[in-house]
């Protein structure tokens, strides 16, 4: 059962106000009506005093207005053809004047503050409140229709806006001063229109870049073809040509292992793996590059930490941060790779730092994002291998974050949950 | 020999296309950042900049704009096929020509030429003087005078101007001002020489009748107002 909104208690206090109003005003009116224009009881008051006037005189008459019950508006009075009140009460404005000759011959007047009703507005006078009623309530439907509707239409609008591409649509502004599920609704709505904004402009980012480091190999490709037309004998050209064409092959592969990495975490395919040996693999392929630059990449790690992942994917994750420390450590440094389990939370916390330059503090986020690439590594990478790491250890539910070492030097922290 | 001022990040490829150009008769030097080409091309030794539109930090553009701050050497953008944009800005601000990257090495040279040729007038006489209104241009010179003040053109825009000068008061259809003046037939949705006119219209300044000086007339060509 769910907790009644806000919006049903505007709705309920809205229809109960209607109806309960409806009811009140209705029954009000029928029940004035009783003593108003048309009263019955009114009319035999009258009608009797008039014949007890007429046949006993004043006297008798007089007596049946003291007995008379009535409510403080109503007055009956007996006068005489002086003005004077011989009976009952004082009716200064009397709405109602009948003479009337008494027992006696004399010629009286008989005077009320209401008028006794004629049967035909007494007819319509049982109308009234009904009519009254309708009126009111349809007054109220109005406005409660009118009060859920409005914010729709603008809902609606925006939707139709973000529907067509615009993104800058903003609703919220719309509802003022409201508070309520609808104006929630208005809210996501803007952020969903938000977020696919940004969504589409990453989008677009991505392509541009794409299409980008396609270009650069290919131009390459187009002069290099143009040098061998000038002179076939240049046959260093040919290399070239295949070199970028290489190139382009490893972009293109690099590009669809990210396109494959942005699925949902339940879309890889999992096994066990121990991550120590798996780091072991890695850091003694890499050793091999390390050498040409006089480095050394070291493993610290404690046992085997098997968990439940993909292999291959966190096999490139963590191949990329590592390569990319030996790329970036001074010549003739160490690269320390060390893995440990924390006790408390039972993840695996593996620190790759290298001795090298560090990275800029405003691009220790960004070196996540694709085609981010490190200065004057211009023919070092495509700037895909942070991106992909970033974006395997996130689908393993796991963190990845960069940070400068005080003494120089980058660390690539990575938390991976034991899956 | 023409020396040509290479700009662009990509080692390599300036390295390959310096070798090509020099083997097709040019000089050409290379340089790989936006700050060192500005520096370079301004230092009026070379007849001709090509300048990259994507370079980290000082893209193209930016180089563009500030060479023409000072200076009206013949520029020519390498930019990428279907950014219109850069394009667009990049013939705005005064750039003379564009290469689709990636185009091959001849279509560069080609346009290289053309600019050249156009730049230096082989055997035109330099005495010529063309005038109509208040406009006088020297073609020898490459040299104009508007309402008695020295006209800063870009070499293209010049040869714009000439073309519709040489028929003022005639309409002269954008076929034969790409022929003539950028040296290269007209292909479709070609815009170059709209946005080389426009820039030329807001140069000259309006007319006291508030129209522009160079009126386009739709579906033939443009025309320069005769006094």
């Amino acid at each position: 059962m769910m907790k009644p909104s806000r919006l049903f208690w505007k709705l309920f206090l809205a229809f109960w106000l209607a109806t309960s109003l409806t009811f009140l005003v209705g029954l009000s009116i029928l029940v004035l009506g009783n003593f108003g224009p048309g009263d019955p009881r009114l009319d035999a008051i009258l009608a009797s005093e008039e014949q007890l006037l007429r046949e006993f005189g004043v006297a008798s008459g007089g007596q049946l207005l003291t007995v008379w019950e009535h409510s403080p508006g109503q007055a009956i009075g007996v006068y005489d053809s002086a003005g004077q009140l011989l009976a009952g009460s004082p009716v200064p404005q009397p709405v109602y004047e009948q003479s009337v000759i008494s027992k006696d011959g004399a010629t009286l007047s008989l005077r009320s503050s209401v008028s006794p009703g004629h049967h035909d507005r007494r007819k319509l006078g049982r109308l009234i409140p009904l009519i009254i009623g309708t009126v009111m309530s349809a007054l109220f439907s109005a406005y409660l229709a009118y009060y859920l509707a409005w914010p729709l239409a603008y809902l609606k609008r925006a939707m139709g806006d973000v529907a067509q591409g615009r993104f800058e649509t903003r609703v919220k502004p719309m509802m003022g001063r409201r508070r309520d599920e609808i104006v929630d609704l208005a809210e996501d709505c803007d952020r969903m229109a938000n977020q696919l904004k940004l969504l589409v402009q990453a989008q677009q980012q991505l392509l541009h870049d794409i299409s980008h480091e396609l270009r650069s190999p290919l131009t390459r490709m187009q002069v290099a073809i143009g040098l061998l037309q000038q002179d076939p004998a240049r046959g260093e050209m040919v290399g070239r040509i295949q070199r970028e064409s290489v190139r382009m092959d490893t972009l293109i592969e690099a590009l669809l292992t990210l396109a494959r990495l942005q699925g949902r975490p339940e879309s890889i395919e999992r096994e066990p793996v121990d991550l120590i040996e798996l780091l072991a693999v890695i850091v003694e392929d890499a050793q091999f590059e390390a050498q040409m630059k006089s480095c050394r990449v070291n493993l610290q790690a404690g046992p085997a930490f098997v968990s439940c992942v993909s292999g291959e994917l966190l096999y490139r994750c963590f191949e990329n941060v590592i390569r990319n420390a030996v790329r970036y450590t001074r010549p003739a440094t160490g690269v320390l790779v060390s893995a440990e389990v924390n006790p408390a939370t039972g993840c695996l916390t593996v620190l790759i730092t290298d001795q090298g330059p560090g990275v800029e503090s405003l691009r220790l986020h960004s070196m996540f994002q694709p085609f981010e690439r490190g200065m004057g590594a211009a023919d070092s990478g495509f700037g895909l291998g942070l991106a992909i790491a970033s974006r395997a250890v996130h689908l393993h539910g796991g963190t990845i974050e960069a940070r400068n070492e005080p003494g120089g030097g980058l660390t690539v922290e990575i938390n991976l949950p034991r899956g | 020999m023409i020396s040509v001022l290479l700009v662009d990040d990509d080692q390599e490829l300036t390295e390959m296309l310096g070798q090509y150009l020099e083997h097709e008769g040019f000089e050409a030097t290379c340089v790989h950042t936006g700050e060192e080409g500005e520096i370079q091309a301004l230092t009026g030794r070379y007849s001709i900049v090509v300048l990259d539109v994507m370079m980290p930090r000082l893209s193209g553009i930016e180089v563009l704009r500030r060479i023409r701050a000072s200076s009206q050497v013949p520029v020519v953008l390498l930019t990428a096929r279907g950014d219109n944009i850069d394009r667009i800005t990049g013939l705005e601000l005064g750039a003379d020509d564009y290469v689709p990257k990636p185009s091959s090495p001849g279509e560069l040279v080609a346009r290289l030429r053309a600019i050249m040729r156009r730049v230096q007038p082989v055997d035109q006489p330099t005495a010529e003087v063309i005038k109509t209104g208040s406009l006088v241009l020297w073609p020898g010179k490459r040299q104009a005078i508007w309402k008695g003040c020295e006209l800063a053109v870009t070499s293209t825009e010049f040869s714009l101007l000439e073309a519709l000068a040489r028929c003022a008061g005639q309409v002269v259809s954008k076929k034969d001002l790409s022929l003539n003046a950028l040296g290269c037939p007209l292909t479709r949705y070609d815009r170059r020489i709209d946005v080389h006119i426009s820039s030329i219209r807001q140069k000259l300044g309006p007319r006291p009748d508030a129209k522009a000086w160079i009126q386009s007339v739709r579906g033939l060509g443009y025309l320069l107002i005769a006094e």
